[in-house]
């Protein structure tokens, strides 16, 4: 095509883009706000004194192999794009599943004898989930298996103590373990469920694929509000500690930080608590055994390298680090006794009673961690840093050098994207409306904000995230409202969603809950169920703040409609007996309305059921209050999608193209809790997959793909499977006679220059 | 040769020697200590100008034992925690103490802490009002060597209902900040004293010290080529004797 016929063709994909525009546009994430967190850093009493201090901690606590009872570090699975892409040794047999073959490995794809521990994964093992025609489902099933592909962890064991000054490796009583072993010789264990990436990660309102690292930090563990137990020690003065509860908000990287350092299957011995990290760690060097870059964008000034001479560890100990970092009432405290009581804090498996500083090491850990994490913005990509139609202000992809073809290419990805209706979920600059607090604030009009680059700003405001209030198809409005309502299923009935969440038929419901899981103290991970227990006015089933404000007038489908003489067995009505929404809080919650199907008569769609009316219809009406939960997850941000496989929750697919086969044949297991979108996704061309793939390629930051600062880590040598197969394993690893030798992968310290090299896609580590 | 001279038997003292100090090397230790000092900066009877006789000034220390202080030895490891305690007696400016705790280990563990506390107390036994002005300055002595130690000597200084307060500290660390001293002073703490009251400045040390060590194995040929040494004196004393 001539050029003057590209030029004419790219200015009409323009316009059509924009035509076509509708819900959530691409939007950059250049000078968005990383979501506050009262308390942390400001008023008079703040926890964190010297930010730059707690970063450095949280860098140094994220990249530590010392974190884990043998050799795991946060980084050891979140080292590639903050992902992971090991091969080897990297299946689980399902564990989440209800199922008994949960607890089994399957043959995979590539052959009977393949699968299981120690197994080297192949291009030709996936998908997991197949079709004879991979865009009909009607083709049959050519290959299946509720198997994982996730990241491989620790050995666990029961842990007895550890050293704290010199062996990185915890003592624990270890055994080959039950499930995961080859021939009776153990094997490290294997997660659930892949590892998302940490980059952007700041942006999600809840985090983990179920939603339960809450968005309230409580000190202690993932749960929020909902532990009892919670909590932090303040010194009130020389002989007096007390316990006190924290409610820090938006700081879920924290409260998702005190997991995995005592997870059984990811780096801990069974046993362990926080107190027992803290005292291994406290008196050490951080970093004791990795090497360091002299140039590392935030470690650099207390590396012991020089240019050319990598050294290991910091100048510097993990209890200067916290002291300088926090508030002093928080590690101050130096005795182990309170107003004459001994052993205050809790004592050892040995019997030596905790400090206040190893007491508190939950919270500095949790708090370091996401404030470091706070800086792993990927925010220079080229959806970040195009040109943008000053009205729209949707991508022109002028001012990156592209060609006129590859221009026209985007634009017509962009109207693909839309029409399929991609962005509805994959909605904001994040590219996931997990991103509550984010979009809401972006939509919020606010004078003299703006966000996005120097040459295409953006005002905040009820379009800022796309033309004709786009954010509100997505139920986004300028209040946080953590429930929607939207439709689901083959029949589009409407069910209340967590907002950010969404079931889209990756595999059979009941291999693995989701958000439809229950946390520690049994109570449903789901906060479109505890708005159900507010509807029906059962306030004590409330655990999480946000709950009992969440706006119906913002909801994608309405839950009432005040329409008299009216009745539908899916929806409130006049006559069922309405409220105003808000009306129990006294504020009513009918300003701003994001819905936008009763645009112009919003007015019908802001009542609630009166807590009557909503108890009569749990038993007369039930699917008014019906609720999507079973195998919905938190839906992942798409940026940097081109190098953080595997893909979905349980890592099923290898490639793009795979993840665009899944949407072309409209999901792998249709299920009345799909969403219905899904079941409009036409993506039969072959030329429109390849466009869209080289969308999502413009979604990636060159600083991720090249480790350039802020992504540049120090060293971590990472348990790399062992050697032999899943049909033999070297026993005789030093924990354990019994358990398997380690190999492992050295990722070389980075500093602020990054790498020489890029990082390549998942798929080209996996063989043929 | 010299007759004095017995190569085997040299060769012997020497790898015994070496053994010794090969066995010193694993030694791993903490010390700390704080000497605490209370100036008087001025004492004044607004009542009665000049007379002091009413009013009482006694000063003290105490190292605490359990639940204050806590020591978990293993192997041959060891702690010195043993200073008297001292008064109460009648204080005159400058009144001043020192407490000092040390452990160490050549093949175990020591995780300790103790607890020192000092008190200079002002009873008024009179009618008369008192103004009292008095700081109390310190110096903090951490120190850790060896394989693995680290020492921490913490103060808190307060008067009776924690109004007046603070807190220094001074780390060690093995192999870093093998000694670290923080030296300084309360401020000022100047306090009315009606008839019948009573206040105190307190000054309470906590000295902590983590000690980790464990013995450095010979070489296996070092041994043997000992043993060798000890057969072959045998062996020549045997010929000697004959």
């Amino acid at each position: 095509m001539k050029s003057r016929g590209r030029l004419l063709l790219g200015g009409l994909l323009l316009a059509a883009a924009q035509a076509h525009a509708h819900g959530p546009q691409l939007m950059p994430l250049v000078n968005v706000p990383i979501p506050p967190v009262p308390g942390l850093l400001d008023g008079t009493d703040p926890i964190v004194v010297n930010q730059q201090k707690a970063i450095q901690l949280g860098k140094a606590l994220f990249w530590d192999a010392n974190v884990g009872s043998d050799g795991m570090a946060c980084g050891s699975c979140h080292f590639h794009a903050g992902a992971d892409r090991r091969t080897k040794n990297q299946l689980n047999p399902g564990a989440k599943s209800s199922n008994p073959t949960g607890q089994t490995f399957d043959a995979l794809a590539s052959g009977a004898s393949s699968g299981g521990p120690n197994y080297t994964l192949t291009l030709a093992d996936f998908p997991r989930f197949d079709y004879n025609d991979p865009f009909s489902k009607a083709s049959g099933i050519k290959h299946s298996t509720d198997d994982v592909v996730a990241s491989s962890g620790t050995f666990s064991g029961q842990f007895n103590g550890s050293s704290r000054f010199i062996d990185p490796n915890d003592d624990c009583g270890r055994s080959t373990d039950p499930v995961f072993h080859v021939g009776g010789t153990g094997t490290r264990r294997v997660e659930p469920r892949n590892a998302p990436t940490v980059i952007n990660a700041i942006f999600n309102y809840r985090n983990f694929w179920d939603g339960r690292a809450n968005n309230v930090f409580n000190g202690s563990s993932p749960w929020g509000d909902r532990d009892p137990n919670a909590g932090v020690w303040v010194k009130t003065n020389a002989r007096t500690v007390n316990k006190v509860r924290l409610h820090l908000t938006n700081a879920s990287l924290a409260s998702l930080a005190t997991g995995p350092a005592l997870s059984d299957t990811e780096m801990s011995c069974r046993q362990r608590k926080w107190p027992d990290i803290g005292r291994k760690l406290l008196s050490r060097q951080p970093l004791q055994n990795q090497k360091v870059h002299n140039e590392d964008s935030v470690l650099g000034g207390l590396s012991l390298s020089t240019p050319g001479n990598l050294q290991n560890g910091l100048n510097t100990t993990y209890k200067q680090l916290v002291m300088q970092a926090f508030n002093p009432k928080y590690w101050a405290y130096a005795g182990t006794a309170s107003n004459g009581g001994g052993a205050v804090f809790g004592k050892s498996p040995s019997g030596v009673p905790y400090s206040q500083m190893e007491a508190n090491f939950s919270m500095f850990f949790g708090l370091a961690l996401q404030l470091y994490e706070a800086t792993l913005v990927s925010d220079q990509a080229p959806v970040d840093l195009t040109q943008r139609d000053p009205l729209t202000h949707s991508p022109t992809w002028q001012g990156l050098g592209y060609s006129q073809a590859k221009i026209n290419t985007l634009l017509a990805a962009q109207i693909s994207f839309v029409a399929n209706h991609c962005n509805i979920c994959h909605g904001g600059p994040t590219l996931s409306v997990a991103a509550l607090a984010l979009n809401s604030a972006l939509v919020t009009p606010t004078p003299g904000a703006t966000f996005g680059p120097s040459y295409a700003q953006i005002p905040y405001g009820p379009h800022a995230l796309g033309e004709k209030a786009g954010a509100a198809y997505s139920g986004i409005g300028p209040v946080i409202s953590v429930v929607t309502r939207d439709n689901m299923g083959s029949d589009g009935a409407p069910k209340l969603v967590d907002l950010g969440f969404a079931n889209t038929g990756v595999a059979d419901p009941s291999s693995d809950p989701g958000v439809g899981g229950v946390d520690d103290f049994g109570h449903p991970l789901s906060f479109a169920d505890q708005y159900v227990q507010y509807l029906l006015g059962n306030n004590a089933s409330l655990f999480d703040p946000g709950v009992n404000a969440v706006r119906v007038c913002d909801f994608i489908v309405p839950l009432s409609l005040d329409f008299p003489n009216y009745f539908d067995p899916q929806t409130f009505s006049t006559d069922d007996g309405l409220e105003i929404d808000g009306s129990r809080e006294g504020s009513l919650r009918n300003q701003g309305c994001a819905n936008r199907t009763y645009e112009a008569d919003v007015n019908l769609v802001w009542f609630i059921p009166t807590v009557a009316a909503a108890n009569t219809a749990l038993a007369a009406a039930p699917e008014r209050l019906a609720v999507a939960k079973q195998a919905v997850f938190k839906i992942p941000s798409l940026r940097n999608i081109e190098l953080t496989g595997p893909y979905m929750h349980n890592g099923s697919m290898a490639t793009l193209s795979q993840v665009l086969e899944f949407y072309g044949r409209r999901g792998n297991v249709d299920n009345p809790l799909k969403n219905f979108l899904v079941d409009s996704i036409a993506l039969d061309s072959q030329a429109t997959r390849d466009g869209l793939i080289e969308l999502f390629k413009t979604f990636t930051d060159e600083r991720v793909r090249y480790e350039r600062a802020p992504f540049d880590h120090p060293e971590v040598t990472v348990p790399n499977g062992h050697p032999g197969d899943n049909q033999n394993a070297t026993a005789g690893n030093p924990l354990n006679a019994t358990l398997a030798t380690d190999d492992y992968l050295v990722i070389p310290a980075v500093g602020a220059s990054g790498s020489a090299q890029p990082l390549p896609s998942f798929d080209t580590f996996l063989t043929p | 040769m010299n007759p004095r001279f017995r190569p085997a038997r040299s060769l012997a003292l020497a790898l015994l020697a070496l053994t010794a100090t090969t066995a010193d090397a694993a030694l791993s230790s903490y010390t700390g200590s704080a000497t605490l000092t209370y100036t008087f900066g001025s004492i004044e009877n607004l009542t009665h100008q000049g007379d002091l006789s009413n009013l009482q000034i006694t000063g003290s220390f105490e190292q605490l034992g359990a639940p204050y202080s806590d020591v978990s030895l293993t192997g041959d490891g060891s702690i010195t925690a043993n200073t008297p305690n001292h008064g109460p007696l009648t204080a005159v400016s400058p009144f001043t103490y020192t407490f000092s705790t040390s452990g160490e280990a050549n093949n175990g563990t020591v995780s300790a802490s103790h607890l020192g506390s000092y008190w200079l107390t002002f009873n008024n036994l009179g009618s008369d009002t008192y103004r009292i002005n008095v700081d109390l300055g310190y110096q903090l002595n951490a120190g850790a060597a060896g394989q693995a130690a680290d020492s921490r000597v913490h103060l808190d200084f307060y008067n009776q209902d924690s109004s007046f307060n603070g807190f220094a500290e001074a780390l060690a660390f093995s192999g870093m900040t093998p000694t670290a001293t923080e030296s300084g002073t309360s401020g000022v703490f100047g306090f009315t004293l009606a008839q019948g009251g009573t206040e105190s400045l307190i000054g309470d040390v906590t000295i902590t010290g983590n000690v980790e060590a464990t013995a450095v194995p010979l070489p296996p040929a070092i041994w043997f080529l000992l043993s060798g040494c000890v057969a072959l004196m045998r062996s020549r004393r045997s010929g000697n004797a004959a």
